[in-house]
């Protein structure tokens, strides 16, 4: 009768009452009683009664056997030793009122005195006390009573590893040191509380009382030892990490917060989330990609690790490719980029991989309503080698299938994605990551036409911890975009694929000499094999000319430097430069042109094969960054930096299509280059409860290209004709204010800014709005967490409308066709956005090595069912006014349940 | 990008999502009130002919152009003939060219047009080359379905569509391309309720009147393209007593082909993610006297190759008869026309646009 009550608990009371057994019996009842054929169970109710005790038991096959006993004044001891006699149960007493059967195997073990320590601290303290780290749990615990720690040592501001960091249990003389990783394991430590302390040269000590329960990880964030905290609180980065580090233009989302956020079908995507970020926007809903302070979205370095994704959509824009069970952090540098990334003129977004458990499997699975996801890691070689791995496959296909409709039913469209990681630590100074990556997206559309677009990916990197001041990382990455549209139908039935591939390595030297000095030095190099564009006839009635646009191939390399120095106390200067080289190879055909400087198709002359280094530019791009702390947990940075982009995506419709190819830099498209400049004011309060900044910026691009009225963008072997160059300009300030602690977190993101660009043979050569400028641009983001297990976010979207090229006239034909006429491009804006999302978590664990967890998530996306433009467009029939028409891509309020379910 | 298009309202549905299309009041600030549009084509034909039409640029929330008269408009050619063209309608200007004309259209001349304001202001175009262009072979007419999301239902529905296409010949070697026109010919008769008189009238229309239709021959391996679409238009009651697709075939010259492009483009905009962006379709009209007013329109000279093909009976079984629209003045009294729908009272379909009870040499009806 019991097990109802207290099957949640009993494995933990049980534990409990083995370690009380030695306390025995104080009083002796005897009793008699006879029981014929009757279910195990119904005489242990029976028995209770008879005996004024408490009887615990699992439920379990052995208690619905018919057993028969006799007895006549006989202790209950007596009775349960003959009841159980022949089955696989067995009991122990508690105190004088309870017994509890358990399997005799589990009893008959033998457990250590730290073993029942700790079970009875389990029962005694559930772990509500948050100033208390629970590790592991009891059930896992070895019967030794002892456990093994493990976790990564990370510096707080710039969250890179901190090697050589003391990780002590002083009670204990129990201690070990971070390796080339920041990784660490502390072995043998009794269960139980103990007070941790973590330490390194430079950083502030940090004490934790944990409350160990089995083995388990405790990962720790190191803030630098100018930073004076009073209480430590374990979290994704420093709490005062805003004002006190040196980087200025930098946000970050933890995975956790970025799940927390309403999300469009219930997919939890990176991307969308950092659109709720100061300075980040996208040109509507379900856009690939997002633009950074005024800069176009192929001015941004996606990296995933090393990998560079040149397309990180799935299904055209609506959701990211990235896993977010494999994530371990994600950082996107606004402004000043750190010296060892290049290649982009605006930002990075960082996507850091984390490694697997090198100690035990873990299963994660999520259900969505249109796409599934698993992820398992666990060890290969214990404690030595340890894999990630994880799965996401869309079932978009299987909803077309549900269409009555025998054109969409003929149709296919889906996408999956993959990442496999294994990492391998032969000693404490090596480690060995080999990460791989694959993305599909792929549509038909009736056996008509369709596209298909992928990337494949692998990397290999091999750190080496030299001493204890020096790391070297080297890297080397494979990576192969590819993506076919197809056109089944007629005459013009064709395939257009395009493709861009790269090998890049690159090797970074890490030097920390002394307290409040690190250098990074590095060197990389890319080669890219471009192919433009090839075109082939499908079908037996297609007359396509089949073409194959040349293949194109350059190198980017590059030297950096990057330093980072506390110069005083309060003031701390990171920064460097980065020289690059870039060299655009032979073989290659190169048109010529009358003139060279202004390639049109009226001057456009015979090809010349060329060898060797056809073209050739090098930039020093310098990246500065100070931050001078003003006392009362404020501080004020400036950066400047200059950065050069040697390939560019070419697109002019309002958001790339995974066709718009990447163009490598020529003799006549230069690459671009930017000079960056921010500065900002960042104040903390209330112990770093609320942190607030006050940040302006301004960028100038020159060498920016726009395309011509009607541009020919595929399959073009003169594309420069279809380009026109100029410059462009980006400034604004960005507002936000963010709450960290309590019930009730969140932030608000307000952004003021403006993008323009001023090119000949546009708008007069006068200065224009770009396509993605917003000057208002504001989020608000609630997150309600009552307790743990439950979640309520709000996220709350305004801006501005995006600028439009509205008609200003119409001519009508003499046959009454209606030819709006254009003129000021970008001349008239689309109407302001807004939109508010919804989500509840409900199960979620603190308890985080239980070994079943799941959560679910109801989210609404746009509650309000607002029909936000994506676009404006303008119809007209003849004689008739013309009409402007609003086109809304997610016009209604979108519901979405998602399952997550967790195994360990 | 029609491909991009058509997967996001499929895809689109099928996650549940529907993407809307609102008409909204949108504000335009623009002042073109002065601004002139010249449009104009030279045509070598059967009959050949010259045609320029002039007007205000209006508004684009306008809702008529606003024809002008001029001085005089004349044509001439890179032999340095020339004529004046004489005043047709308000505002436009024809004339048919035969050999007893002082000029006429020939294959690999040039010709140019000026227009003389009654302002002094003189607008010249550019000199056009009239190319080659070698005749259609065969028009196709079939069925085709199309899957739209139904503004009704909000469902995906499909429906059956008539289509046509042609067979042709391009010069691939020619720079500049091909532009169709698609015209209908049509047989209505009168009910003879309005005035006693059973008229049978022959209509010719524009099939669809924001449809351009280019075609780039260098984008093709053989100058035999067959089957390249037209247009697809729903199942009509004008087909009843007789439809005929009429396509005129025009060669273009490269500047011609690009402006017609440029048009064909802007006419195909949805406003969706993937629409290739909107741009200004460049004149070649200039005003020399005082070229810091801008002129607007084209002027091109082409060579037309006529091509038509009847819609049969078994493309629409259960159509019934095309009525007339009622006058004017008849609508404004209250009168109800249909009488079973042959043609009511007050219709007269001399009314009708494009029409004329002369019958065409190639019409042949359904009776």
């Amino acid at each position: 009768m019991k097990y109802s009550l207290m099957r949640s608990v009993l494995i933990v009371l049980f534990f409990a009452l083995i370690h009380n057994q030695i306390s025995g019996q104080e009083t002796e009842r005897l009793r008699s009683s006879s029981y014929d054929d009757l279910p195990l169970e119904e005489v242990l109710t029976s028995l209770e009664t008879l005996y004024d005790v408490d009887i615990y038991y699992r439920p379990s096959t052995e208690l619905g056997k018919n057993v028969s006993i006799t007895f006549e004044d006989m202790p209950i001891e007596q009775v349960l030793e003959d009841l159980l006699g022949a089955s696989t149960l067995s009991y122990i007493p508690y105190r004088d009122y309870a017994y509890v059967l358990a399997p005799r195997s589990v009893i008959d073990r033998s457990y250590s005195s730290d073993f029942y320590t700790a079970l009875e601290s389990s029962i005694t303290d559930e772990g509500d006390d948050e100033e208390k780290l629970i590790i592991g749990d009891i059930e896992s615990l070895d019967p030794s009573g002892l456990a093994t720690i493990r976790g990564v040592v990370l510096d707080a501001q710039t969250e890179e590893a901190v090697i050589g960091a003391t990780i002590q249990i002083e009670e204990l003389s129990n201690g070990t040191t971070s390796d080339v990783d920041g990784s660490y394991q502390l072995d043998n430590v009794p269960a139980g509380q103990h007070e941790v302390k973590i330490g390194y040269i430079g950083y502030t000590d940090m004490y934790q009382i944990i409350d160990l329960r089995s083995s388990g990880n405790f990962d720790v964030n190191l803030n630098k030892s100018d930073i004076q905290l009073s209480e430590v609180t374990i979290r994704a980065r420093a709490a005062d990490a805003s004002v006190n580090q040196a980087q200025i233009g930098v946000a970050t989302m933890s995975v956790k917060d970025i799940k927390k956020l309403p999300t469009f079908l219930g997919e939890v995507d990176v991307i969308k989330s950092f659109l709720l970020q100061p300075g980040v926007s996208t040109v509507g809903e379900g856009a690939s990609g997002f633009n950074v302070r005024g800069g176009n979205v192929d001015q941004n370095l996606i990296l995933q690790d090393e990998t560079i994704l040149f397309n990180s959509s799935h299904a055209l824009g609506f959701f990211s490719t990235f896993n977010s069970d494999l994530i371990r952090k994600v950082d996107l540098y606004k402004a000043n980029v750190p010296a060892q990334f290049g290649g982009r003129l605006v930002s990075v977004l960082d996507v850091e991989m984390r490694d697997g458990d090198y100690e035990r499997f873990r299963l994660k699975a999520g259900i969505g309503p249109i796409s599934s996801k698993i992820a398992a890691e666990g060890p290969i070689v214990k404690d030595k080698v340890a894999f990630v791995g994880g799965f996401r496959s869309s079932y978009t296909d299987w909803l077309l299938g549900q269409i009555s409709n025998p054109e969409v039913q003929r149709s296919s469209s889906f996408f999956y994605d993959g990442n496999l990681r294994i990492t391998a630590k032969p000693s404490d100074n090596h480690t060995f990551i080999f990460s791989g990556y694959v993305s599909q997206d792929d549509f038909a559309f009736n056996e008509e036409f369709g596209f298909d677009y992928g990337t494949r990916s692998g990397e290999l990197t091999y750190r080496a911890l030299l001493n204890d001041k020096m790391i070297n990382t080297f890297s080397a990455v494979v990576s192969d975009y590819e993506s076919s549209q197809l056109d089944l139908d007629g005459f013009d039935g064709a395939q257009i694929d395009n493709n861009v591939s790269y090998v890049k390595l690159k090797n970074n030297f890490k030097v920390v000499p002394r307290e409040g000095l690190e250098l990074n030095l590095g060197v990389s190099s890319i080669q890219y094999n471009v192919d433009p564009g090839i075109r082939t006839p499908i079908g037996e009635s297609s007359v396509i000319r089949p073409i194959t646009i040349e293949e194109e191939r350059g190198r980017e390399s590059a030297a950096y430097a990057d330093l980072s120095y506390a110069i005083t106390d309060a003031l701390q200067v990171t920064g460097g430069a980065r020289f690059s080289l870039y060299q655009f190879l032979g073989p290659h055909n190169e048109f010529q042109y009358e003139d060279p400087l202004n390639p049109t198709n009226q001057n456009i002359g015979e090809s010349i094969l060329k060898t060797g280094t056809v073209a050739s530019f090098n930039n020093i791009e310098p990246r500065v960054s100070l931050r001078y702390t003003l006392g009362n947990n404020s501080s004020v940075k400036a950066g400047y930096s200059r950065t050069a982009q040697y390939i560019n995506q070419i697109f002019n419709t309002d958001s790339p299509t995974p066709s718009s190819q990447w163009q490598l830099s020529t003799r006549y498209i230069t690459p671009p280059t930017s000079q960056n400049v921010s500065i900002g004011y960042f104040k903390n309060f209330s112990e770093n409860t609320w942190e607030t900044s006050l940040e302006f910026y301004g960028r100038r691009i020159d060498d920016l290209f726009d395309y011509i009225d009607f541009a020919t963008l595929l399959i073009n072997d003169h594309l420069e004709t279809d380009l026109l160059v100029g410059e462009g300009r980006a400034f604004g300030a960005e507002l936000s204010i963010k709450k960290n602690a309590g019930a009730l977190t969140g932030w608000l993101a307000y952004t003021y800014s403006r993008s323009e660009r001023r090119v000949d043979g546009i708008n007069d050569g006068e200065w224009y709005l770009s396509n993605f400028d917003k000057t208002h641009d504001a989020s608000l983001i609630l997150n309600y967490n009552p307790n743990q297990r439950n979640t309520l976010t709000m996220n709350v979207s305004y801006s501005t409308g995006r600028p439009t090229t509205p008609p200003l006239g119409n001519i009508i034909t003499p046959d009454n066709i209606v030819i709006p006429l254009f003129s000021e491009r970008n001349s008239s804006r689309i109407p302001d956005f807004f939109r508010v999302d919804l989500s509840y978590t409900i199960g979620q664990s603190y308890k985080k090595e239980q070994s079943f967890r799941t959560s679910w998530t109801l989210a609404v996306f746009n509650v309000l069912g607002r029909r936000n433009p994506f676009s404006v467009f303008f119809t007209r029939a003849p004689f008739e006014r013309v009409q402007a028409n609003r086109l809304a891509i997610i016009g209604a309020a979108f519901p979405s349940l998602t399952v997550n379910i967790e195994l360990q | 990008m029609t491909d991009f298009r058509t997967y996001m309202v499929v895809v689109l549905f099928a996650l549940g999502t529907i993407a809307c299309l609102d008409p909204i009041e949108f504000e335009v600030a623009s002042d073109f009130s002065d601004s002139l549009v010249v449009q104009g084509k030279i045509i070598k034909g059967d009959p050949s002919f010259i045609e320029v039409s002039i007007n205000n640029l209006f508004d684009f929330s306008a809702e008529s152009r606003q024809p002008i008269d001029v001085r005089r408009v004349d044509i001439r050619d890179d032999m340095g003939r020339s004529m004046e063209i004489n005043p047709f309608t308000p505002g436009s200007y024809f004339q048919e060219l035969d050999a007893d004309s002082p000029l006429i259209p020939e294959v690999g001349r040039s010709y140019q047009i000026t227009v003389e304001r009654n302002n002094g202001d003189v607008i010249e175009s550019s000199l056009e080359l009239l190319p080659s262009n070698r005749p259609p072979r065969e028009l196709n007419i079939g069925t085709v379905s199309r899957v739209f999301l139904s503004d009704i239902t909000g469902d995906l529905a499909t429906e059956e569509l008539i289509s046509l296409s042609i067979d042709t010949e391009a010069d691939i070697e020619n720079d500049g391309g091909l532009l169709w026109d698609v015209r209908s010919r049509f047989r209505v008769t009168d009910s003879g309720l309005a005035d006693g008189m059973f008229r049978t009238c022959y209509l010719n229309r524009k099939t669809s009147v924001n449809d351009i239709h280019v075609l780039d021959p260098d984008m093709f391996s053989s100058g035999v393209i067959n089957d390249v679409e037209l247009l697809s238009i729903p199942v009509s009651s004008l087909f009843f007593e007789g439809y005929y697709f009429e396509v005129m075939q025009y060669g273009l010259t490269p500047s011609a082909f690009a402006y017609w492009r440029g048009v064909d483009i802007l006419s195909e905009r949805e406003g969706q993610p993937f629409d290739v962006p909107v741009g200004e379709v460049e004149s070649n009209l200039i005003n020399t006297t005082n070229p810091n007013r801008e002129v607007f329109g084209y002027f091109f000279a082409a060579e037309e190759q006529i091509i038509r093909k009847r819609i049969e009976r078994e493309f629409f079984e259960g159509v019934l008869p095309h009525c007339p629209q009622p006058r004017a003045e008849c609508q404004a009294e209250g009168i109800i026309i249909a009488v079973g729908c042959r043609c009511g009272l007050c219709c007269d379909c001399r009314d009708e646009a494009g029409s004329t009870e002369i019958k065409p040499d190639f019409f042949e009806g359904f009776d």
